[in-house]
């Protein structure tokens, strides 16, 4: 039987392609998309439903025929978010604390991950085992003990016996409370972060660092000029994350920042701040509460995808890191 | 004194690791030292703003409280560990999928990977929680369930078809909380995302140059090469089921030590909790760890 093929000239050479491949090609990419429609779905389903309450007017909340669409459109609930919660100092200051804490943190975890993944003293392993328990052991748990511990910051009685006195330092309401833990490798998952560096190091060839180590190159200097570079994709990754976890924190801020108004505390309580800035007036209904959070839920992540969308450029497909041959 | 490389490299290790002892002494001993205490003496308010730990009359009370006194917390603690079994593994392989999927060249691609990240940051709960109050001010209910999407059709769907009940109820309670999973796997999958990109590209050179098929190239090529990071997201999948504001146990502890005002027998809690979660975690790492792919490291 003859095969039906098709060809194609490629200078001199002849290379067959079959219909099956094209066949094969088109049945793959249909399936692609039909498994990331179906997934889109689900996770845009609630986006879609806070785009389609955000954007309608008063009259189209009682309208049963607006579904999803709205027939009026009006940007009037985010201009009210906008210019009238008075939300540009706390975004302000979240940016501050999530740039700073998030950059500390990255900082301190990439060299913890690489101490874990690379060398080996006594007891590393156990205490590897002790960084997998940190992330065991839930915020919600140590609530009263890390509230109690912030309020009169102690380092094993210490402060307290040097003084004569029970600690008076009180971190509370300082921007002290979230960095230092953030510094420390203890700040918002900064156990998994330890963890995610600890596998990516160890994913890099051993030789590499050895030819820096015979050629001269410190500990130090191998891992800042040789290790890091190494794991740019990483580092976008940990900073993705990390800045999420800070941004949209309202746990820690609520213990420790409890008047500083961050924006996730602000939305937290964008009800209770609607209720109160909407007054007595005939505004003060479901209908105009109800798209104005939303709007505000909306303002509160667009930093995030904007970000998200410009490192998500950044990342790249890893070439031989190595140079190795053989 | 000379020391030996061997020594400097456990010295230069220590170093690397030293901010996180530190961190590890003044952040996390401290509370969790607090909390072993409150477990085993009993936490009264006084009348000004502290607290006295009054010793019990038999030390371990507040455990044997927490197993034969409490009526829920003994069942809450073992019903947990069932979902487990299927949403860990359902997590982990349908992130490393997504993730291969995601890292094809195709158009769309910067989209596709905007959506799949949509949930790290609309799933923090927060917002949830905005929309969950506002769709119940709406709907003038109070329910704490998040749902939007309705399943119950499906099952009676499937009764039809004469398939066993168990298998109905395996498939069924994976329909309705598949939206739930794949709104936990946004982490896993980006972790994925970025180990997939460190394979070298040689490698699939390679094995196209010695005819593997794409399945091949799947399992031969990248399966092995992501194993490090699959043993450590199934790791942390199962740390993210137990540590979840909707975990029963987790939940009910909270709630206890809140409105019940007892935060000595709540630690006792958390603390069986805790041994528990580290118990099956260990098991899971012990299973696992002989099947990882791994570089030999540097003594």
């Amino acid at each position: 039987m003859k095969k039906e093929s098709k060809t194609v000239s490629d200078n001199s050479r002849r290379i067959e392609i079959s219909p099956a491949y094209y066949l094969g090609k088109s049945l793959s990419t249909l399936l692609r998309w039909l498994f990331l429609i179906s997934i889109s779905f689900v996770i845009l389903y609630p986006l879609f439903y806070m785009f389609s309450m955000s954007l309608r007017s008063t009259s189209d909340f009682y309208d049963i025929t607006v579904v999803w669409v709205p027939k009026n459109f009006t940007f009037e609930h985010f201009k009210y978010v906008l210019t009238k919660l008075g939300i540009e100092k706390p975004m302000f200051r979240t940016a501050l604390i999530t740039v700073v804490c998030a950059a500390a943190e990255i900082f301190v975890c990439s060299a913890v991950g690489y101490g874990f993944a690379r060398f080996k003293f006594k007891g590393s392993n156990i205490l590897f085992g002790i960084v997998i328990f940190t992330i065991v052991v839930p915020p919600q748990i140590l609530n009263l003990a890390n509230y109690l511990l912030v309020k009169n910051f102690d380092i094993f009685g210490i402060i307290g016996a040097l003084s004569g006195a029970p600690s008076k330092i009180n971190l509370l309401d300082s921007v002290w409370a979230f960095f230092l833990p953030a510094v420390s490798g203890m700040g918002i998952r900064s156990g998994l972060l330890i963890l995610i560096f600890r596998q990516f190091y160890a994913s890099i060839p051993v030789e590499l660092e050895e030819a820096s180590l015979i050629d001269g190159c410190g500990f130090l200097k191998t891992y800042f000029m040789i290790m890091v570079p190494n794991l740019s994709n990483t580092f976008l990754l940990c900073s993705i994350l990390s800045v999420v976890w800070y941004w949209t924190d309202y746990f820690y801020a609520l213990i420790y920042l409890p008047t500083w108004k961050t924006m996730a505390l602000q939305v937290q309580r964008i009800y209770e701040l609607l209720y109160n800035r909407l007054g007595l007036t005939g505004d003060r209904t479901v209908y105009n509460i109800i798209p104005k959070t939303l709007a505000a839920c909306l303002v509160f992540i667009l930093p995030l995808l904007i970000m998200f969308l410009v490192i998500q450029k950044w990342f790249s497909q890893s070439i031989e890191n190595s140079g190795l041959v053989g | 004194m000379k020391l030996t490389y061997k020594k400097k490299r456990s010295i230069a290790g220590f170093l690397f690791v030293l901010p996180f002892i530190v961190g590890l002494l003044v952040f996390f001993a401290q509370p969790m030292w607090l909390l072993i205490k409150l477990a085993f003496t009993n936490m009264k308010f006084g009348q000004g703003v502290g607290y006295v730990l009054e010793p019990l009359k038999n030390i371990f009370d507040n455990f044997k409280y927490a197993f034969a006194g409490d009526a829920y917390f003994p069942t809450y603690l073992f019903t947990s560990f069932g979902n487990l079994f299927y949403e860990v593994p359902f997590i982990v392989l349908f992130s490393l999928f997504s993730a291969s999927v995601l890292n094809k060249k195709f158009h769309g691609r910067t989209a596709m990977r905007l959506i799949f990240f949509l949930p790290i940051v609309i799933g923090c709960g927060l917002i949830m929680n905005v929309i969950q109050n506002g769709t119940n001010e709406i709907m003038m209910t109070s329910s704490d369930e998040l749902s939007f999407f309705n399943t119950e059709g499906l099952t009676g769907l499937l009764l039809s078809t004469g398939l066993p009940e168990g298998l109905i109820e395996v498939i069924s309670t994976l329909v309705v909380n598949v939206s739930d999973l794949v709104w936990r796997s946004a982490l896993q999958i980006l972790v994925f995302l970025v180990a997939l990109l460190s394979v070298p590209e040689s490698y699939y050179e390679v094995a196209k140059v010695e005819g593997a098929k794409a399945w091949e190239t799947f399992w031969k090529v990248t399966f092995p090469t992501v194993t490090p990071y699959v043993l450590a997201l199934t790791i942390y999948t199962i740390i993210d089921s137990f540590t979840n504001v909707d975990n029963k146990v987790l939940s009910y502890i909270v709630s206890f030590s809140n409105t019940q005002i007892e935060y000595s027998k709540a630690a006792a809690m958390s603390l069986i909790f805790f041994a528990v979660a580290i118990i099956f975690i260990l098991i899971v790492f012990l299973i696992f760890r002989p099947f990882v792919f791994q570089k030999d490291r540097i003594e």
